[in-house]
């Protein structure tokens, strides 16, 4: 292995745990041994080919795992706080108890439940007036 | 002084669970002249028009009428 690849394992090492941004000076300051800028901006530079980070701005990089996690953490919390929910309606009851008896009568027509018949009912009604409309495709 | 209703009165109603988004493609169809036309005010005329048109389809759906005078028949 030649000694920028051993450079750029070695710093990938040390910068992979690294959740705030860093630039050269913090990682030139924290370097044992001295190196020249261009070690460090080459290595990084090459890190930044591999994806293994991430370059936030002219200086600043940051380790892509830590922004992938840190997106997924997002995305978590976001399902959380606004969890796909039905809009709920209210129907008569007569008619709900009349589609149960027309789906226990025929059961070919292979409706699963009441829910699913309306929800058909409704495509029904709409679908000529919004042909495109994505969900409106079987 | 609070109105205090029946406890043990029969709801006539159900609750009908729709994707959001169909229920927004019926909100906006609301909004539309045809709607308007056939006297469509909320998102559950629309749905009961819906489901009465397609149990006619299957020749169910009896208008409430007919339906008393077969009960009184029977």
């Amino acid at each position: 292995m030649s000694a920028p690849e051993h450079f750029k394992d070695q710093l990938y090492e040390f910068i992979e745990n690294i959740d705030e941004p860093f630039d050269v000076d913090f990682l030139k300051s924290n370097c044992n041994i001295f190196y020249e800028d261009r070690w460090f901006t080459s290595a990084l530079y090459e890190l930044e080919d591999d994806e293994k980070i991430v370059k936030l701005n002219e200086y600043q990089y940051l380790p892509a795992r830590i922004l992938r996690n840190r997106w997924i953490n997002e995305a978590k919390n976001q399902v959380k706080t606004q969890p796909l929910e039905p809009s709920c309606i209210q129907l008569p009851f007569d008619l709900i108890r009349q589609i149960q008896d027309l789906l226990s009568e025929r059961k070919e027509l292979g409706f699963l439940n009441a829910e699913e018949f309306i929800r058909e009912a409704v495509r029904r009604l709409i679908q000529p007036k919004y042909p495109t409309t994505f969900w409106l495709k079987p | 002084m609070a109105k205090i209703y029946p406890s043990d009165k029969e709801s006539k109603h159900a609750t009908v669970r729709l994707p959001k988004e169909m229920k927004e493609a019926i909100e906006d169809y609301l909004k539309t002249e045809d709607a308007r036309r056939k006297g469509y005010l909320h998102v559950t005329d629309v749905v009961t028009a819906a489901v009465r048109d397609l149990l006619e389809e299957y020749g169910v759906y009896r208008p409430l009428e007919e339906r008393e005078e077969v009960a009184k028949d029977s």
